[in-house]
Parts: structure tokens; sequence; C-alpha cells
């Protein structure tokens, strides 16, 4: 910390007293002595509680890593001499970080040359919020003298919170066979199909031996195959379209694609399905490789608490990204606003690659909400074309629902699930 | 050079208590001029506004100097209108006076949006008790130097306010590593 400065507090009383008591002197005025004592009293009191040595202040924030909402303390430590009398923190405004109290002050009285500063801190948004410039100051008795730093910025990174979502159906089989949803093909798995005789192949212990007996042939208990679901997420992060409000308010374009994707990747994610994430359009492309568990969940949601909304230059290399990894084994979940037709183009040329693709429209119902009549007027045509540009890609095939949570993909699911068990035109 | 849209924002944003201070802080000011016509030769509505607005100033850039004028102004108008008066009503102004300037020096402490913890302002509240008291006891001392007709003597009454402030500080001496009281 700085030196300690003498305030102008102690200027105040060491000036009041020592001319009141020159004045009282001089004219004979025993009167002003008795206005110049507590100002000559704080001043002896002052000086006699002077610090000689700077104190030093250590400081850490509780959680690095929170959830939208959630809340962690800063914490700060200012001890070293044995004046300090009081401590002061001050938190610079963010807006998506709550402090308390709201004004993101705080103070803390000094008890045996220590101070102990705590400042709760809520984020509201997710992202990497960093908390700079929390000015320290420490002061003397009578705030005579005060010393002062400035904390170096440290990060928190805000994980989103997954929307609620559910899914009743499950997509096409694919080639491995971890995860809980049932395929749509008999094979080896843990769900019960039904009893089926015996086939070459079949292991011994699928035999059912009382059912075997009864029917006098060798009966085996069929199972569906326990199906491996790539998901693979393709977040628009182009723009963020629309007003953020944080956890508990409006939610920007960004917010429910984030939200969206964050519950999409926790449903599939912790029942087994192996979960891969990639975004474009955004400053930085954020590419999370495909795998199941918990820890993928938080890969994932680590990995888009960093997204930044980028320029619509990134449009059009998101687009090949997103063709280069695709693969005919998954199904790619892109969200998006789609504003930008060429996230559309895409998604109709995967589509049209083989690929089951699904698009989730994340555009908010509020971005037609504007101060200016000339901009919401503009945003009422653009939505005009955007409803013709998505019956288009709807008419290729590409399904595009509104993100609604629980349910939304059911139909859609269902809607693939089918298409794969029949046979496909796919342009190579 | 303060800029005033800076000053205004920050009196927009003031605590309660903030507001609080500042509103006793302007009494007390306000009540020198007050009390000293009283004493003297009568009320001053000059004196008494210039003091205010001084004191308003004041509660606005607390951690600055304009707070040296108030005691300046206040103790020019008690000198100028009492002759050398040892009634309680100096007692009353001393005490203003040092109000004024803990209450100022309080708020300087914290911006203007803060709001101070109990322990620190009881503390505060405690401490200056004490001086208050100091003070009674130089009044008392002043008193009594008049009373054996030694007044005008303005060397007897230093030395018993050097004895004041040197039983203060004795008394203060042993909580030096003790401060939290």
């Amino acid at each position: 910390m700085t030196p300690w400065q003498p305030t102008p507090a102690l200027l105040r009383s060491v000036a009041a007293a020592v001319v009141l008591i020159a004045i009282a002197l001089i004219w004979r005025r025993p009167d002003l002595l008795v206005i110049a004592a507590p100002f000559a009293v704080v001043t002896a009191w002052s000086s006699l509680n002077r610090p000689t040595r700077s104190p030093t202040l250590v400081d850490s924030v509780g959680h690095p890593t929170l959830r939208e909402g959630d809340a962690t303390v800063w914490r700060g430590a200012v001890d070293g001499v044995p004046h300090i009398d009081l401590a002061v923190a001050v938190v610079d405004h963010d807006a998506w970080v709550e402090t308390r109290p709201e004004c993101g002050v705080t103070t803390a009285p000094g008890d045996d040359g220590r101070a102990l500063l705590e400042v709760p801190l809520r984020s509201t948004r997710w992202g990497v919020r960093t908390i700079e410039r929390i000015q320290v100051s420490a002061l003397s008795p009578w705030a005579a003298y005060r010393c002062s730093t400035v904390t170096p910025p440290r990060t928190v990174a805000t994980l989103p919170v997954p929307g609620v979502f559910d899914v009743g159906a499950s997509p096409r089989p694919q080639d491995g066979l971890v995860g809980l949803h049932r395929s749509t093909r008999a094979g080896d798995g843990n769900e019960f199909a039904g009893l089926r005789a015996f086939r070459a192949g079949d292991r011994m212990r699928r035999i059912n031996w009382p059912r075997s007996i009864r029917v006098g042939e060798l009966q085996v208990n069929g199972t569906w195959a326990d199906l491996d679901t790539h998901v693979a997420l393709m977040i628009d992060a182009t723009d963020d379209l629309g007003i953020s409000e944080g956890i508990d308010g409006r939610a920007s374009s960004l917010d429910v694609t984030v939200r969206a994707a964050g519950a999409i990747a926790e449903h599939y994610a912790t029942r087994g399905e192996r979960v891969s994430m990639a975004t474009f359009g955004g400053r930085i492309a954020h590419t999370v490789p495909p795998a199941s568990g918990r820890a993928q969940l938080r890969r994932v949601l680590d990995q888009m608490a960093r997204i930044q909304p980028g320029g619509a230059a990134g449009t059009a290399g998101a687009g090949r990204l997103a063709v280069g990894q695709s693969s005919g084994s998954r199904m790619t979940v892109l969200l998006s606003p789609l504003i930008s037709p060429h996230v559309l183009d895409q998604a109709v040329s995967l589509g049209r690659r083989g690929m089951s693709v699904v698009v989730i429209d994340t555009l908010p119902e509020n971005v037609i909400d504007h101060d200016d009549d000339l901009t919401a007027i503009a945003w009422r045509i653009r939505l005009l074309e955007r409803r013709r540009e998505i019956r288009m890609v709807s008419g290729a095939g590409i399904p595009v629902v509104r993100w609604r949570g629980p349910g939304s993909l059911d139909q859609v699911i269902r809607d693939i699930a089918r298409r794969t068990t029949g046979p496909r035109l796919v342009r190579r | 050079m303060v800029d005033p849209t800076d000053i205004a924002v920050q009196v927009r944003k003031m605590s309660p208590q903030r507001w609080a201070m500042a509103f006793a802080a302007v009494v007390a000011a306000a009540l020198v001029p007050i009390v000293t016509g009283l004493a003297g030769s009568g009320q001053s509505p000059v004196i008494l506004a210039v003091v205010v607005g001084l004191a308003g100033a004041s509660a606005t850039q607390p951690d600055s100097h304009v707070a040296l004028t108030v005691p300046l102004v206040g103790v020019w108008h008690w000198t100028a209108s009492t002759d050398a008066s040892t009634s309680g009503w100096v007692l009353v102004v001393a005490v203003c006076l040092f109000a004024f300037h803990t209450l100022v020096a309080l708020m300087s402490t914290t911006p203007p949006r803060a709001t101070v913890d109990t322990r620190t302002a009881v503390r505060w509240l405690g401490r200056s008790i004490v001086v208050a008291s100091a003070t009674g006891a130089v009044w008392a001392l002043v008193i009594a130097v008049d009373r054996v007709d030694l007044a005008g003597s303005a060397v007897v009454t230093t030395i018993g306010f050097v004895a004041a402030t040197t039983l203060m500080v004795a008394l203060i001496a042993p909580r030096r590593s003790q401060p939290s009281r």
C-alpha cells in the first residue's frame, strides 16, 4: 500500500488548534482556548497514533468459478500496523456483478491492527467477469492519516445456468453401445425388448431357460441396443441481440442460446451420451471434442462462459468449420437467432450431406421493442424476411424449432429417428 | 478544479446515513452563529447564511479543505461579537465546531454512497464523548481560573489547558496498544 498521507481532517484540526491558541494567547481570550481544546486533543490523539509503516493487504475471491446467480465473497485483510482504525473497500460498478451493500462500499473497524473487509459479489450473467479496481484504504484514528491501494484484477468465470430441458424421444441408432437412451433397433443392451428364438451368435447367458423348457426350443431375452448419441452443439455467437438483464431479467439472443445449449448438453452428457460443442461467429472459436459425463458438461459450460459475440465476418469461416467436422453419425443441433442467412445456408448444406441437423431459433421476442421507431420498423421488415427464409429451410427438410425448454425437440427427434430408418438421398 | 456535475452526481447517490450526517454537520455549524448571537450582540443572518453555505459545501466535499473555513468564520464571528465570555455558550460553540469537524472527518473516510458500519460509528461516538468531556474540563478550568480573580491571564489558562491535554493524553496512551475501543 502507499505510504501514509495526512488528510484534510488532520490539517483542519491542527490549523484550528494552532490558530485559536495563538489568538487566545495574543489577545488574552481564554474563551478561545475552550474552543481550541477539542481540536488540540484530536491533534494530539492523531499524532500519538500516527502510523509509521505501511500496512499490507492480502485479498482473495472465494470461488473462481460460479454459476449465474451464485454469489461469492471478496475478502481483504489489512494488517501489519497497530494503528489501523478503519479500512474501506470500494468496488467499481459492473453491470453484471451485484455487491452487498449495493453501493459497493464496505467498511471494517480495525481490531488489534487488523481489519477484515468482506464484499459479497453476485454474478448475474454468464461470462468471464473481471473484478478490478477494488480501492482499499486504511485510516488512522480520527481519519488523520490515510494510505490506499488498488487490488490487481481478478477474474471470476460465471457458467451459464442451463435451462430446463427434457426430451422423451431418442434419435437414430448410432455406432457405439453406450448411453441410456433406448435404440430404435434391437441389439446388445439392458432394455428388455421381448423373447425370441435362439440364433447363432446369441450369448449363452441370454437364454431364457424356463421359457425354453416350456416351448421345447431355445429362447433368448431380446434387448434394445443401448444408444450412443453424439450430440454436436453448434453455437452462433455472431451477434448478441436484444436486451440482457442477467439471470433475473430479460434474456438476449446469446443468453437464450447459451442456456439452451447448456440444457441440451446437461441432458445428454449426464445420461452417458457424447456431447461436443463448437462456436462460430464470435471473437474466438471455441471447440470441445465429444465426450460424456459430468466432466464433459463442465468443459462445455466453461467454454460457453468464454463466448464473446463477434462480428458477421466470422460467419463464413464458421460454416466451413461446421461442414468439416460433421459426420453422418451424429445429431447436429445448431442454435442461432437466425438473423444471418449464412447460418441457414450452412444448415441446409449440412442436411444435404445426409447429416441430422436441428436448428433451434433463439431470437428473443423482445428484440423488436425499440425506442427508435425507424429501428423498430427495420426489425419488423427483417423478421418478415427471416420468416420466409425459415420457411424455405424447413421446406428443404431441416427442422427449425423455437426454444421453449422441455419438449422443444421431442417431435423433431422423433421425425429424425423415423427418417433415418428409411432410404435417404445424400449428395456427396 | 471540482466539477459541479460530479458533485451533483455524488449528491444524488448519497446514502440515507450520509444525508443524516450531512444534515447533522450543517446543523452543528449553523448553531455556531446562532449561539454566538445569543451570547453576543444579536443574530446575524448574513453570517448564518455564509456558515450554512460553507457547511453544505463541506458536507458535499468532505475530503477537501473547504471545511476549514467553517471554524475560522465561526471563531471570527465569536471573537468579534463577544467579549471574552466564559459563559456556557462558549462550551456550546466549542462542542458544535468539534461535532462539525468530526462528522466531516467521518464522511471523508468513505464515498458518498457508502454507509459506515455500526461498530465504526459507535467507536467514533465514544471517542467524541471523550474529547467533549476534555473540552468541558478545559471550560471548567477556565471558569475556576476566572473565579480566583485571574481574569485575562492567558498564561495561566494555557497552563491549565496544557494540563488538561496532558491528562487526556495520559488517559489515551495506555490504549494505544488496544485501539479497538
